[in-house]
């Protein structure tokens, strides 16, 4: 059951992964408009720009230029979503995993694409095949390296590592069993952590600590000390260090105990004993800046200011510029660097640098009314509204489309009959040029829920015209 | 001048049609849509009018007084990529009198095929990638019956299996569907020469239920309920015959009131023109009428200015006397 969760989110990422990958490849990343996915998985920094993970595959925003670049069909990249990511300089390591119906189990099930690595910030990458008996349900969710040592979270493949950069590779436990998964929670590895040399490994049954890069082990589990973690399910771990302080984080989830619980776990004497916040709360991820923590969490973007003494909830992602939203409250990923903070939901990636009173939001999408694209599109299409962009409840669908300067739009939706369903906007200023979005509910205007079927909608730009588009409503 | 005319009915439709409130979007739309060309030419206000083959699916309690057996079909040319096609057959049923010289019960039998379709539906991911194609097609099968205790009233109930398909969509690219079952009521008053009334209760009990296991990795079941819909309407044909006028008023458990309008003039009985206003809406359409194979035919056209930067609704229809 426990693996579950995270295979789930493998596989909600991975539903906006095209049924086919172009049939080419590039050499190096190519200019694009925003992440390649909108799942987005993993942030991390590598020299000069922001690597992020998502559910249609890898891309890079440069920090300087801030331009994104799509690596999604570059030369011997794992295809399918990112489910791990670890970059230091110029060497940057990705897994990948994708979905895939096993007729002998008659249900659709993830499986790792394998790993890659680049030691030119990108340019060129070596690809490895996924370790371990079989690919499926075996995918990599963290990596890290330890005097060059590399070491992947795998479920399904336990804790595995590489001596010779990828060649090889080892399937191992962090403990002193022979490494079983189905015997053991400790074999089922969720994340690592390279803390001063110090690797730090989360498992199913707990957080396991070796100072000799592997050989000897100390697990920490939710019954094993005074003070424990809140759960033996470690999705993610991180380290915050200032001048004063080291503090070891892990996002520590309800495993099998009857006591256990969600929260966010941290210690300060190396894991002897912890203190738990965000009790309740699924944290995903964690991202420390200074003094600040940051956890990304099933229910939003939260903040401590002062080491997570306290913590609050940031506004919920609207772009200051277009009224783009996140439809999303799940964020899988985060980083954080002198005060600006990026976030990765299941719905874009979200900016902000002044603590969240505004934001900037990133997605991926295709653009409208260039050559072999139309005026509008919806998209997720079929859309469902009890599923897809959930926020507070609600689901929504996108209606894409592009105003050439600046005017004013209105957007309606229509049954097959051509019965009004819901007025989306009217006369709604959008300067120009430039791409945009309305949102639908999938509610008439008395609140009723649309049924199921085909909708149509209208987009009237003034000055340039009404285009058309339809829309698939499947609950 | 006729150019102007026509744009300015259009104006004045889209205007009272843009008035009415955002109430679609519940099950069967394409079941409120006039789907032949007479009704739809005349506002979609056929519930007192017992002629033609697709009266009975206005008013099932109509079929009795069918002039004769009839053969219906339909195609109606819409924008959007969408299709509503229909094909169905009525017979009145007009037993001869017994020995014992008492009145035989006249009744009436309607089969009929009613079709809706939408293609070329673009399938997109999260990101706006494009995925597949898909369409949707929605199929709805009447069999009615009536009877008329006496030559003025007559009573008819319509039974009605829906079934809903979307291609490509599920596992391994299968369909999803979903069927359901509606009855119909109909109740018909001829209350003196050419003045009829009639009015029926749609839709009741029908429903369609969808499972989306095979689409969705939680996938639920849900069930959405068409509108049960009252109609009223009368006709009058005036004494010299030439002109039909008729009126529906339609009210339903989760949309507005809906008006319907419409009249016909006949020209020496092979030829008729015809406009009404179907819910804020302007329509036209002319029908000629022939000998085709032996049989009496008459085929209808209807026009219906739609919504801004639409192209309008032509509708087809060819009926055959038997």
């Amino acid at each position: 059951m426990l693996p579950r969760i995270f295979l789930l989110l493998i596989f909600v990422c991975s539903l906006a992964f095209g049924k086919t990958i172009g049939g080419y490849t590039l050499h190096s990343g190519q200019p694009s408009t925003g992440p390649v996915g909108n799942g987005i998985t993993d942030l991390v920094s590598g020299r000069n720009c922001l690597w992020i993970g998502s559910g249609e595959g890898l891309s890079r925003l440069r920090l300087d230029t801030h331009q994104f670049e799509s690596f999604q069909h570059v030369e011997n990249m794992p295809r399918g979503s990112i489910s791990a990511l670890f970059a230091k300089g110029d060497t940057v390591w990705v897994a990948a995993a994708a979905d895939s119906f096993i007729r002998a189990v008659g249900e659709t099930l993830p499986y790792g694409t394998g790993l890659a690595v680049s030691t030119d910030n990108g340019a060129t990458w070596t690809q490895f095949k996924q370790p371990g008996v079989t690919p499926v349900q075996n995918l990599c969710y963290d990596l890290t390296i330890v005097d060059g040592v590399v070491w992947g979270a795998c479920f399904g493949g336990g804790l595995i590592r590489s001596d010779d950069w990828g060649k090889t590779w080892k399937n191992t436990a962090p403990d002193t069993f022979v490494f079983d998964p189905a015997a053991y929670l400790n074999h089922r590895v969720f994340s690592v952590l390279n803390a001063d040399g110090v690797l730090w490994v989360g498992t199913a049954g707990g957080v396991n600590k070796s100072t000799d890069n592997g050989r000897t082990w100390t697990n920490f589990n939710a019954r094993n000390q005074q003070n424990p973690i809140s759960g033996d399910f470690v999705v993610a771990l991180a380290q915050q260090k200032t001048e004063d302080r080291n503090i070891i984080w892990a996002a520590t989830w309800r495993a099998e105990g009857q006591k256990e619980y969600y929260g966010l776990s941290k210690t300060e004497d190396g894991g002897a004993s912890w203190k738990v916040c965000l009790k309740d709360i699924k944290v995903q991820n964690i991202a420390a800046d200074g003094a600040v923590v940051y956890a990304a969490t099933h229910e939003g973007l939260y903040k401590s200011p002062d080491f997570g003494e306290t913590w609050y909830r940031l506004s919920d992602p609207v772009d200051a510029v277009t009224g783009e939203r996140v439809y999303a409250q799940e964020y899988y990923s985060c980083y954080a660097h002198d005060g600006q903070v990026w976030a990765g939901s299941a719905d874009g990636l979200a900016y902000t640098a002044d603590n969240g009173y505004t934001w900037k939001i990133f997605r991926a999408f295709r653009p409208t009314g260039v050559a072999g694209e139309p005026r509008t599109y919806a998209y997720p299409n079929p859309f469902s509204p009890k599923r897809h962009n959930q926020l507070y409840g609600e689901g929504y669908v996108r209606m894409q489309y592009r105003v050439q300067k600046d005017t004013y739009v209105t957007v309606k939706i229509y049954d097959f009959a051509l019965d009004l369903v819901a007025t989306v906007c009217e006369h709604k200023f959008r300067p120009g040029p430039g791409d945009y979005a309305e949102v639908w509910d999938g509610r008439n205007e008395y609140r009723d829920e649309a049924a199921n079927g085909v909708y149509f909608y209208s987009v009237t730009v003034e000055g340039e015209g009404t285009f058309w588009g339809k829309i698939l409503l499947v609950n | 001048m006729i150019k102007r005319m026509i744009l300015g009915a259009m104006l004045l439709g889209n205007a009272a049609w843009c008035a009415v409130g955002a109430d679609g979007g519940y099950a069967g739309a394409f079941l409120r849509m006039g789907f032949e060309a007479r009704s739809k030419s005349l506002g979609d206000a056929f519930v007192a009018v017992p002629e033609g083959a697709g009266a009975g699916v206005y008013n099932p309690g109509a079929l009795p007084q069918l002039s004769g057996p009839q053969l219906m079909m339909s195609l109606s040319f819409l924008p959007l990529d969408r299709s509503l096609d229909f094909v169905g057959f009525a017979l009145p049923i007009r037993p001869q009198s017994g020995n014992s010289g008492a009145r035989p019960l006249n009744a009436g039998l309607m089969v009929g095929w009613l079709h809706a379709g939408v293609d070329h539906i673009d399938g997109r991911d999260f990101a706006g990638n494009r995925t597949q194609e898909l369409s949707n097609s929605e199929h709805a099968f009447f069999m009615g019956f009536a009877v008329a205790p006496s030559e003025r009233l007559s009573f008819g109930v319509s039974g009605k299996i829906l079934y809903n398909r979307i291609p490509d969509i599920a596992e391994e690219g299968g369909a999803l569907t979903s069927r359901g079952l509606g009855i119909d009521f109909g109740v018909f008053f001829r209350a003196m020469s050419g003045l009829t009334f009639g009015a029926a209760v749609k839709n009741n009990m029908a429903k369609y239920t969808w499972n989306t296991d095979k689409v969705y990795e939680r996938g639920t079941s849900t069930t959405y309920a068409l509108p049960r819909t009252l109609r009223v309407g009368a006709a009058w044909r005036i004494p010299q015959q030439w002109l039909l006028v008729v009126a529906d008023v339609e009210s339903s458990d989760k949309q507005n009131p809906r008006y319907h309008f419409g009249a016909e003039a006949t020209l020496h009985r092979l030829a008729a023109v015809r406009l009404g206003l179907d819910h804020g809406k302007p329509t036209f359409g002319f029908g000629v009428r022939s000998r085709l194979f032996g049989k009496q035919a008459e085929l209808n056209y209807a026009f219906v200015p739609t919504l801004e930067a639409l192209s309008p609704d032509h509708v087809f229809s060819w009926t055959i006397d038997f």
